[in-house]
């Protein structure tokens, strides 16, 4: 250890308690930062999942001109062969094939506008949630005209599990397809608007209403990894051709990316903010000290300390603050943060509002290396910015006046 | 070989707006390995004189050469080089580190010169050994008594062996018999090592000491 490393280390011990209040204060500011990242990090992770896991899926295939114009007429144009692209990929884990359509659904009391999604129930219980968030009676089980409804709709409709509800669509040939169908379960899924809109039916149901025989409108892919989409979106249109469009879930959903990457990027407020605050509660800590050690900072002059060197030894004690403030605040906001980070946080009270954007009300932080890290070299970057003031006063001293400075 | 020399040195300063003449057109000569105090009363200029061949402060008018260098011809830098190079320095307060020991406060300076680890506290030691400190070496300054604290401060001045020591009023803050022993440390570390000692003092007992005495009166060099 050097000497100026310990002369650095131990000016800082000089005033005890000043330095622990100013210490108190950064491990307060990263713990604050810590936990408003975990939980930004927990926010938009469940919001893109929940998107992607009711029925976005991270890929999605159709035939060209589907997703500008959203009618049973734009069919897949050969369903083997984008099955056969698909599992020839290693990225692909599940897919789902769907046809789509858009009516009305009507119990006895009340009716609402629908999106109809066939489904083949083994396959699309891989890609969505919705076979696993039922509360009540059974996702599709196989039997021929039964649905699946959100619980707001069934609110809506007034309907409950074995009710009968008439579903109608625009069929193949232009007409409308209609047919009775018995509500056999009622799911939940932590955005209501999808609860709201969204029906589930069988796929040969589907495909008899609309008149399209083995036809589908949609495939939705799940991959082993979100990071993966770009790559497999460039393989499966290459394997596809002009005839197919793909779509990542970021081009399905831009708005939802969009808020994402903004949210991410406003979290640089939180670190303006506290890095101010841990900024003028340095330079007050340095000033001070700077100015009980001025007849030292004379002396040390006069004996040959040059101007630089008086600089980097004030900048050294405020480097040296902020590390062990950064780390205090990593290590303390780490205790603080694992319980909730596996219990979660119960927002319960804003949970209808959180549902309307497609969110849980228990919110999972969780923080990345790359957060940590970040902190860790937060404090001690903006410790020395705050060291600079001070420390060019202390190079402004005049030797002959610093020494008989009382 | 005349290691400092004044010439016509002139220090004005303004205290609150009134012109203080503290040095009057000092012409002075030192050789190497003189060992001298500067005596007068108080205000009579002595710490000015002390800080301007010290290459603390600047001379209003006249010279000051070091190593037949004017330099007040030196930038800041290069009057903090050869203050560490060529000078050192003891002051009345002693004025050691505190947080540091004694010898980390030996070692301080030898850090400043840019010396290996190995080196400072070797020569921080020895310098220790020569003026009969090496049991205070881990020793805080507030754990010592001002004598010894005087010592050290000695010790860091001379662990260089720099050829000029300047030391203002060293042994104002210590007892006679303290006091004597310092300048007597002074004198032989002077002797043995070649070093010009320049320090103030008003105390009789160190003045029968020295080699040389130049008495200021009024910032002019006058007889005792």
């Amino acid at each position: 250890m050097t000497i100026l490393f310990k002369l650095a280390w131990r000016n800082l011990w000089r005033n005890r308690r000043r330095s622990l209040i100013i210490l108190v204060a950064i491990v307060v500011g990263v713990v604050s930062l810590l936990f408003i990242e975990g939980l930004v990090n927990g926010q938009l992770k469940q919001l893109l999942e929940n998107q992607i896991g009711t029925h976005i899926g991270h890929l999605q295939i159709h035939a060209k001109g589907f997703q500008d114009d959203r009618t049973i007429q734009h069919l897949i144009p050969d369903k083997k062969r984008v099955e056969s692209a698909l599992r020839s990929l290693p990225e692909v884990v599940a897919y789902s094939p769907r046809i789509i359509s858009f009516g009305l659904v009507s119990s006895a009391s009340a009716s609402s506008g629908v999106t109809m999604l066939g489904v083949d129930p083994l396959l699309e219980s891989r890609v969505s949630m919705i076979a696993h968030s039922m509360t009540s009676g059974e996702y599709l089980a196989g039997e021929p005209r039964s649905i699946v409804i959100g619980e707001r709709m069934a609110e809506k409709l007034g309907v409950e599990v074995g009710d009968k509800i008439v579903l109608m669509a625009s069929a193949l040939d232009g007409h409308v397809g209609s047919d009775a169908f018995r509500v056999t379960g009622l799911f939940k899924t932590p955005d209501s608007e999808f609860d709201r809109s969204y029906v589930q039916v069988g796929m040969e149901s589907a495909q008899s209403m609309l008149g399209v025989s083995d036809s589908v409108s949609e495939f939705a892919v799940v991959l082993q990894s979100a990071d993966m989409a770009a790559a497999v979106k460039s393989s499966v249109g290459s394997a596809l051709g002009e005839s197919y469009e793909v779509f990542t879930y970021g081009e399905l959903i831009p708005m939802m990316i969009m808020m994402i990457e903004v949210t991410r990027e406003s979290m640089g407020i939180y670190y303006v903010i506290i890095g101010l605050a841990t900024i003028f509660g340095i330079i007050n800590v340095l000033l001070m000290a700077v100015f009980e050690r001025i007849r030292e900072f004379g002396v040390v002059m006069a004996m040959g300390m040059r101007s630089a060197q008086v600089f980097r030894l004030i900048l050294l004690e405020a480097f040296l603050l902020g590390v062990l403030g950064a780390a205090a605040g990593v290590l303390v906001g780490l205790l603080v943060f694992w319980p909730v980070s596996i219990q979660g946080l119960d927002l319960g009270a804003s949970a209808e509002a959180m549902s309307s954007i497609g969110m849980g009300s228990i919110i999972y932080p969780f923080l990345t290396w790359a957060d940590i890290l970040k902190n860790i070299l937060f404090v001690p970057v903006v410790s020395l910015l705050a060291a600079v003031y001070p420390a060019w006063k202390a190079t402004r001293l005049e030797p002959v006046r610093a020494i008989r400075y009382v | 070989m005349e290691i400092i020399k004044t010439e016509q040195l002139v220090k004005t300063y303004a205290d609150h707006g009134v012109p203080v003449h503290a040095l009057r057109g000092i012409n002075l000569s030192i050789e190497r390995g003189e060992f001298i105090a500067i005596a007068g009363p108080s205000g009579s200029g002595k710490t000015t004189l002390l800080n301007c061949i010290g290459a603390l402060d600047r001379p209003t008018t006249g010279r000051v050469c070091v190593n037949e260098q004017d330099i007040d011809l030196l930038d800041n830098s290069e009057r903090a080089r050869l203050r560490l190079h060529k000078m050192g320095f003891v002051f009345q307060a002693y004025n050691l580190i505190p947080v540091l020991t004694a010898l980390e406060n030996i070692e301080f300076k030898m850090m400043l010169l840019g010396k290996s680890e190995g080196e400072r506290h070797e020569l921080a030691m020895r310098s220790m050994k020569e003026l009969g400190i090496a049991d205070l070496a881990h020793k805080k300054p507030q754990d010592m008594s001002g004598g010894q604290q005087q010592r050290v401060a000695i010790a860091r001045a001379i662990v260089n062996e720099p050829p000029i020591v300047l030391a203002d009023e060293p042994t104002a803050n210590l007892d006679t018999e303290n006091a004597l022993i310092l300048i007597d440390l002074m004198r032989e570390m002077g002797r043995t090592k070649n070093v010009t000692f320049v320090f103030s003092t008003h105390d009789p007992r160190v003045l029968e000491r020295v080699q040389r005495i130049i008495f200021l009166r009024d910032g002019n060099i006058a007889d005792p």
